[in-house]
């Protein structure tokens, strides 16, 4: 695909009240063309809202929205040029896989033979060559999916909207879309706006993340930078598996936490902090005095649980602090696991110290 | 596999089941039974009698006489233009009370139940005022300087119409409404972000899905215009006669049980006719029983 018509994004303080409530509280974001940034949120935090405001479903009750140069705020969907998947896929249960996919062809008076070659073309990159006959009823979860991806590339559209489009599919035929989707990505250069609660499926497959919560965009970032550079507890809290604890602040970049003084990567922000203690960054370590760069803890080991392909053994911290560590499950490790109840050390590396500012 | 004995509990288990569920059906068979099907026997029966002998003479003169042709193909034409008028009145109504919020659509629904509340006598007596030489609408028109003499609105045809029109549009209203408000609000969205205009999203997605309940409003009000009496004798002014009448004066004029009884006869007969017809041409369970 050389010639691309897929165009940036760019919301500026989108508000939206239902009432007297406000599901989006000045929402601004930027979009580049061929990015894909999903909005990941707990629910109710305003994800569909915000989509449905892009897609021209419902308007914001202020602020603009905009493709490229134009203002699209007033604009009805059918003349956005927009793809929609839909979380529940919303497939026309009484046309055939073919029907629906050339729904946006006729709706826009494309010329017959036309349409049946884009529809092949179509159901050929989404792997349905052979079933555009069948009907909707007959099809299983991960085909619909692909069906109703298939429906929203085929007009060549200018952005696609993703709401949840994985949710109910099971793990692995997930895991398998979520590449899938990927590549296509990659293979259409589409700008797509993907709305998920699912953080590991955000960072799976984003090139940026909006974290959203009530109403509000706290954080947007890369995958990577999300995870290492959490602006604040609650960014901390829901990406990854951490635990939070709060720490004392005992210079420019070290905390306390218990008798344990810690270093961190940068300068501490202002204001109450507290820890995020991955369970796959702390690694078991014997007495052996620390190496620079490293931060060590020590606890007593509680619980010990078999998870497949690890064990996730909960640490009681000198403070009083429950965390989680987690340790591979293969037999090399089997001669060093701790028993319950014994006293261990576990290391952090400074980089993975990430130290975040508590909100009210 | 060959363990029979608990082969055979299971299939005692499934009959007492399905006994159970046969009992739950007797009252309503016994019903129908009885007040529907015996009745419908006897009229058979009757409409087959000419003193005391067997005979088609009530069939035969239905043939022969072109009265009784005249009027089926006229109730025929009158229950087919009110069930047009009535999807014509009835798709916006119930559209407009599946999308609205819960407020307005139950006001909707209250006002399109309303009539309901008033007996079809007293609602066909007020549009007989309504639609009088001097009645309202006349007086309105020619206040408005919009006609010069006044239109000829009752004891005729079109009062016929708007009488029935008013008494079926609920009948027609509900089943849409059914119908209309389970189409998730994701398939009309979808539609029109496709790129869809309205006309294309209510031809190809809002009607197709909306089918059902159309077919069912339509079967709804086409039957029961069929045994229309009361309105378009008290509208039509003598010059509208259903097939109702004709049953209705033969058995208080001339006493003629027999051949009322084939008239309704006849009636049945032809609806299962048209059924039987419109089954073919549109496969009734592939459209009720499409979801
Ligand atoms: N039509 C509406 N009227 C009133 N309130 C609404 C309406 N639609 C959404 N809301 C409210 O706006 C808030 C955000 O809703 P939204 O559907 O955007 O959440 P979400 O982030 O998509 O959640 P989820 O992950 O559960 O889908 C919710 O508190 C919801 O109750
Ligand atoms: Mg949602």
């Amino acid at each position: 695909m050389t010639q691309s018509n897929f165009v940036p994004v760019r919301l500026q303080d989108i508000t939206k009240s239902y009432h007297d409530f406000q599901a989006l509280k000045g929402v601004s974001l930027d979009i580049a063309a061929g990015e894909f940034v999903s909005i990941l949120g707990p629910s109710g935090s305003g994800k569909t809202t915000l989509l449905q405001i892009i897609g021209g479903f419902t308007r914001p009750s202020a602020g603009r929205v905009f493709f490229g140069d134009a203002d699209v705020t007033l604009l009805p969907p059918q003349k956005r040029d927009i793809g929609v998947v839909f979380q529940n896929y919303a497939l026309f249960p009484h046309l055939s896989v073919a029907e629906n996919i050339a729904f946006p062809l006729r709706a826009r008076k494309t010329p017959p033979e036309r349409i049946q070659q884009r529809v092949a073309r179509a159901l050929r990159s989404v792997d349905l060559a052979g079933y555009g006959d069948r009907p909707i009823a007959n099809l299983s979860g991960g085909q619909r999916q692909r069906v109703a991806l298939a429906r929203a590339i085929v007009f060549e559209p200018r952005l696609i909207l993703m709401d949840e489009p994985l949710s109910a599919l099971d793990k692995n035929l997930r895991e398998a879309m979520q590449m899938e989707l990927r590549s296509l990505h990659a293979e259409l250069g589409a700008t797509i706006i993907y709305v998920t609660h699912d953080q590991r499926e955000a960072l799976t497959m984003s090139d940026r993340v909006a974290v959203m919560k009530a109403g509000r965009i706290v954080q947007i970032d890369t995958p990577r930078g999300l995870y290492s550079r959490p602006v604040n507890d609650f960014v901390a809290d829901f990406v990854g598996e951490s635990t939070l604890v709060p720490v004392e602040r005992v210079g420019v970049r070290a905390v306390r936490l218990g008798s344990a003084v810690l270093g961190c990567p940068r300068d501490l922000a202002p204001g109450q902090l507290c820890i995020a203690l991955q369970a796959e960054t702390l690694l078991l370590c014997g007495d052996e005095p620390a190496e620079p760069g490293t931060n060590c803890l020590e606890g007593t080991v509680g619980e010990i649980v078999f998870q497949g392909e690890s064990l996730k053994a909960s640490l009681a911290l000198q403070g009083g602090a429950e965390i989680a560590i987690r340790i591979p499950s293969h037999h090399f490790n089997a001669r060093a696991l701790p028993a319950s109840g014994s006293q261990v050390r576990v290391k952090l590396h400074v980089e993975d110290t990430v130290v975040v500012p508590v909100t009210a | 596999m060959t363990d029979l004995p608990m082969e055979d509990a299971i299939t005692r288990a499934e009959r007492a089941e399905q006994r159970g569920y046969l009992l739950l059906f007797l009252p309503a068979l016994l019903l129908v039974g009885l007040f529907l099907g015996l009745p419908l026997g006897l009229l058979a029966f009757q409409s087959l009698r000419e003193g005391d002998a067997f005979s088609l003479v009530h069939y035969a003169r239905i043939f022969e006489e072109p009265i009784y042709w005249r009027t089926y193909a006229d109730t025929l034409r009158v229950s087919l233009w009110v069930t047009l008028l009535a999807i014509a009145l009835g798709f916006p109504l119930a559209y407009a009370a599946a999308i609205a919020s819960r407020g307005w659509s139950t006001l909707i629904l209250a006002l399109v139940m309303l009539p309901f509340w008033t007996s079809v006598l007293v609602r066909t007596y007020a549009w007989l005022v309504v639609l009088q030489r001097k009645g309202i609408v006349n007086s309105t028109l020619i206040a408005l300087g919009i006609i010069e003499q006044p239109l000829s609105l009752s004891h005729n045809y079109t009062a016929v119409l708007i009488g029935m029109v008013h008494v079926m549009v609920p009948f027609m209203v509900f089943p849409l409404y059914a119908a209309i408000s389970k189409i998730p609000a994701e398939l009309l969205q979808a539609g029109h972000s496709l790129g869809g205009g309205a006309f294309h999203v209510f031809r190809r997605v809002l009607l197709p899905l909306a089918l059902p309940g159309l077919f069912a409003g339509s079967v709804l009000v086409f039957i029961l215009c069929l045994g229309f009496y009361l309105t378009p004798e008290l509208l039509g002014g003598g010059k509208t006669i259903m097939v109702s009448s004709l049953v209705q004066r033969n058995v208080e004029l001339y006493l003629q049980f027999g051949a009322a009884s084939a008239v309704a006869m006849m009636l049945l007969m032809i609806v299962m006719l048209i059924f039987w017809g419109v089954d073919r041409i549109l496969p009734v369970e592939k459209i009720v029983g499409m979801r």
